[in-house]
């Protein structure tokens, strides 16, 4: 690897995204040289996307790589498409067939069929499911960035290695972990084993350091006490470097999180529950203002998301506020990946009365408390808190459970309604 | 009305009528023929494993434990058998006492067994409880059906060893076999006989799973658990059930055009999301049997709620056999049946990818990045601290 200084004549066209973000300038450089790996972990609303389409950019059009992106759902890979055509590159959606343009791609992405697919494309992106089905013979790339890489497994990853001799990966380790619908404890305790998310599994079978390890280290999203609430949840360091924002209703000033306690005594489908969380983000829409350095205004449905784990909850939910068609309501795992000023979350625990895997899942807890960048509500069982301690004195050893008491006990103690 | 209340009805109905209720219509196992039952029980730190094919038992303690089922002459030679346990704890035994003795005969057959025993549908192992629980509610708790002695009471039966298991397999596994359970079985003749190869060629059955095979394992475990959920609502009592988690969204036709409908939902919750493939048919869930008017295939358009709290559900690209339905018609609604062979397809797929050259993520060979030179602003901007 050697440095070269840019050619006096003709310069190219040099993006400034690079020289502001340090971690896309170590991914930049890592891939330009030659490393065959590179994972880069983020904390919420760091910049993966902006990470993802400014290095496919560049790889592209300073290095002059072929680049595939790899996303894990076809509205993300809609939505990657859309920004790397941003940033001026050439891109194209490769799609099962063409004959229906995708609502809201932007007329600067190309749309390929896999019959058509060869190089000269610009940069390809798809799903990951999509790439699975190319032919391994007649498409191959220099550079495949995978997006959201947390929520592929190692075994998908292993089927895309035929795709390119470069990988980067980019992914929040704090989210909820791939979807497997078989049984893995033949692999238990073997950190890359098949089911594992990707990036901790290709860094767990690194034995001779061929993958290169960054980390985007502020988020953007949440505010301070947001940071400090979930970075327990996470084996990486980051702050926060959010511009001021909060939220305010009749009483003054929201703190960055709240929690309402209501009493649930019919399990996860307790109307209680969805009736608490409805009447939370109608207070919000009826004297909620947001506030940030372009001022004031008020806070409107598109500002708003109520979140909860359960397909009843969410049913309950867009039946109480079916008024509002721009409040987004949707399961935690439908929201990865969401930003809104204001947010009401459903606590995972709620309704339970004994724990279980599903509700103590840290992954599916860190996205319901990190979708906000002004105020989060989140709406508690007041059992919980009994629930995790009688759990915790039968199972001292249980580090989530133990977990999901800190962060418990943190909302109801720092996150005090003034 | 939840799903979980429609558990506790179930429950209810089991305690008033102080008998089991059925889940589903269908058998969700094989009948248990010519099965081993199998128990295990540690006494003092040594395990005892009893065994028993219904005529007659053995049972041996400590170093020659496995000398039970040698008794039955299991081995990988010949047609593989049905093994009956209560549950994965006795695997788990069973395999631990292989390890110790892998030159047994019975030894790499434990091992199948304990990989078939992730596959639902298949028939290589029948567990007790599990199996007993997806086909019957009974008037107790849940935490009281995870108890084998719990169904040995409600099912009447008095024996204690192994056989007991057997009974317990045959009073569960009544009645018609689902539909498509025996093609789920069919893999477990072909996972048997490319097993025995293995062997045959040499192999330990020992050795841990390449990157391949445990990416295939994943794949396979994965295909079958889907294809028996999808199988699971071919069942009219279980597609009852499925309509109060939302898997199964039963309504009425409130338009009708070619290719397109919209259903008013009775309930408004339903899994069914914008893009999904569908299929269907008339009538109510009950019906998923029953009904000659099927909808082949559909995409789910669009699911709004409307302040009336209903749910409408539009279908395009909809084929319906033999006829389409019209306004007023009852439709019942569910996510298009998994292929198996679409299925397979897939499996040969991702095999053939690991096996590519050069899949180096894949353990294939070593990559050949393009070096180039790195210009100099990257460099500057890549050793910035800030």
């Amino acid at each position: 690897m050697t440095a070269e200084a840019p050619p006096q004549a003709n310069p190219p066209r040099v993006p400034a995204a690079h020289v502001k973000n340090p971690t896309l300038a170590r991914a930049l450089f890592a891939m330009m040289a030659g490393d065959r790996a590179v994972v880069v972990d983020s904390p919420p609303g760091a910049g993966k996307t902006h990470l993802i389409t400014n290095l496919a950019q560049q790889l592209h059009d300073r290095a002059g790589m072929t680049v595939a992106i790899a996303a894990q759902t076809r509205a993300q890979a809609l939505d990657v498409a859309n920004r790397t055509a941003e940033t001026g590159a050439a891109v194209s959606l490769l799609v099962k067939h063409k004959s229906v343009r995708p609502p809201g791609l932007s007329p600067d992405v190309t749309l390929v069929s896999q019959g058509r697919l060869r190089p000269g494309l610009g940069i390809v992106v798809a799903t990951t499911a999509r790439w699975l089905w190319t032919p391994t013979h007649t498409f191959r790339t220099d550079a495949l960035l995978v997006d959201e890489a947390y929520q592929l497994t190692y075994a998908d990853l292993g089927g895309l290695g035929t795709l390119a001799d470069q990988v980067t990966l980019v992914g929040d380790p704090g989210q909820i972990d791939p979807v497997v619908t078989g049984e893995t404890r033949r692999w238990d305790g073997w950190a890359a084993g098949p089911h594992q998310p990707s990036p901790s599994a290709l860094l767990a079978s690194d034995s001779d350091g061929h993958v290169t390890s960054l980390r985007l280290p502020k988020t953007w999203r949440l505010g301070p006490a947001t940071t400090d609430l979930i970075r327990p949840l996470y084996s990486i360091p980051f702050e926060s470097a959010r511009p001021p924002s909060h939220v305010e209703d009749s009483t003054g000033p929201l703190p960055e999180y709240c929690v309402q306690h209501v009493t649930v005594t019919g399990g996860q489908a307790d109307p209680a529950i969805a009736l608490a969380a409805a009447t939370r983000v109608r207070a919000r829409l009826a004297s909620g203002s947001v506030h940030t350095l372009d001022g004031a205004r008020p806070l409107t449905a598109r500002d708003v998301a109520v979140v909860a784990p359960h397909v009843e909850q969410t049913t309950m939910l867009a039946a109480a506020l079916a008024d509002q068609p721009d409040v987004f309501v949707g399961t935690i795992n439908q929201a990865q990946g969401l930003e809104r000023h204001a947010v009401v979350a459903v606590h995972p625990l709620a309704g339970y009365a004994t724990v279980s895997p599903f509700a103590t899942d840290l992954g599916r807890t860190c996205v319901a408390l990190s979708r906000h960048r002004s105020h989060l509500t989140v709406v508690a069982d007041d059992r919980t808190s009994a629930v995790l301690a009688r759990t915790l004195r039968d199972h001292p050893e249980d580090t989530a459970t133990r977990t999901q008491q800190h962060l418990l006990d943190t909302l109801t103690n720092q996150g005090a309604r003034p | 009305m939840s799903a979980t209340l429609f558990d506790l009805g179930m429950r209810l109905r089991a305690a008033h009528e102080q008998r089991p209720v059925a889940r589903t219509h269908h058998s969700l196992a094989l009948p248990p023929n010519g099965a081993l039952a199998v128990m295990t029980a540690r006494e003092a730190g040594e395990l005892t494993v009893s065994a028993s094919d219904g005529e007659r038992e053995a049972s041996h303690a400590g170093e020659d434990a496995l000398e039970a089922l040698d008794e039955f002459e299991v081995s990988v030679d010949g047609a593989h058998r049905t093994l009956v346990v209560a549950d994965h704890g006795t695997l788990r035994d069973l395999l631990s006492l292989a390890l110790r003795a892998p030159e047994r005969p019975c030894a790499p057959v434990i091992a199948w067994w304990d990989q078939r025993a992730d596959h639902p549908g298949s028939g290589a192992v029948h567990m007790c409880i599990a199996a007993a629980r997806a086909r019957f509610a009974l008037g107790t708790s849940p935490e009281a059906e995870r108890d084998l002695g719990t169904w040995l009471r409600w099912f009447g039966i008095d024996d204690a060893g192994p056989s007991a298991l057997l009974q317990l397999a045959r009073a569960t596994a009544v009645g018609p076999v689902l539909p498509g359970l025996l093609d789920c079985a069919g893999a477990d003749s072909r996972s048997w006989d490319a097993f025995a190869k293995r062997l045959r060629k040499g192999q330990d059955w020992r050795r841990p799973d390449s990157r391949t095979d445990a990416a295939l394992g994943l794949a396979t475990r994965s295909d079958a658990a889907e294809l028996f959920d999808s199988l699971l609502l071919g069942d009219p009592l279980a597609a009852v059930a499925a309509s109060f988690a939302g898997s199964v969204v039963c309504g009425t036709v409130t338009s009708a055009t070619k290719g397109r409908f919209t259903v008013r939902a009775d309930r408004p919750v339903s899994r069914l999301r914008p893009g999904a493939r569908v299929a269907g048919w008339e009538g109510e869930a009950c019906d998923v049997q029953d009904s000659e008017t099927r909808l082949r295939d559909g995409e789910i358009e669009a699911a709004a709620m409307g302040t009336d709290a209903a749910l409408d559900i539009a279908v395009r690209d909809a084929v319906f056999r033999p006829s389409p339905l019209g306004v007023g018609d009852r439709v019942s609604l569910r996510a298009r049946p998994v292929d198996p062979f679409q299925q397979q397809r897939a499996r040969r797929n991702l095999s053939q990818r690991y096996r590519t050259a050069g899949n180096w993520l894949a353990g294939r060979g070593t990559p050949t990045p393009r070096r180039g030179n790195v210009p100099l602003d990257v460099v500057l901007a890549a050793a910035d601290e800030a």
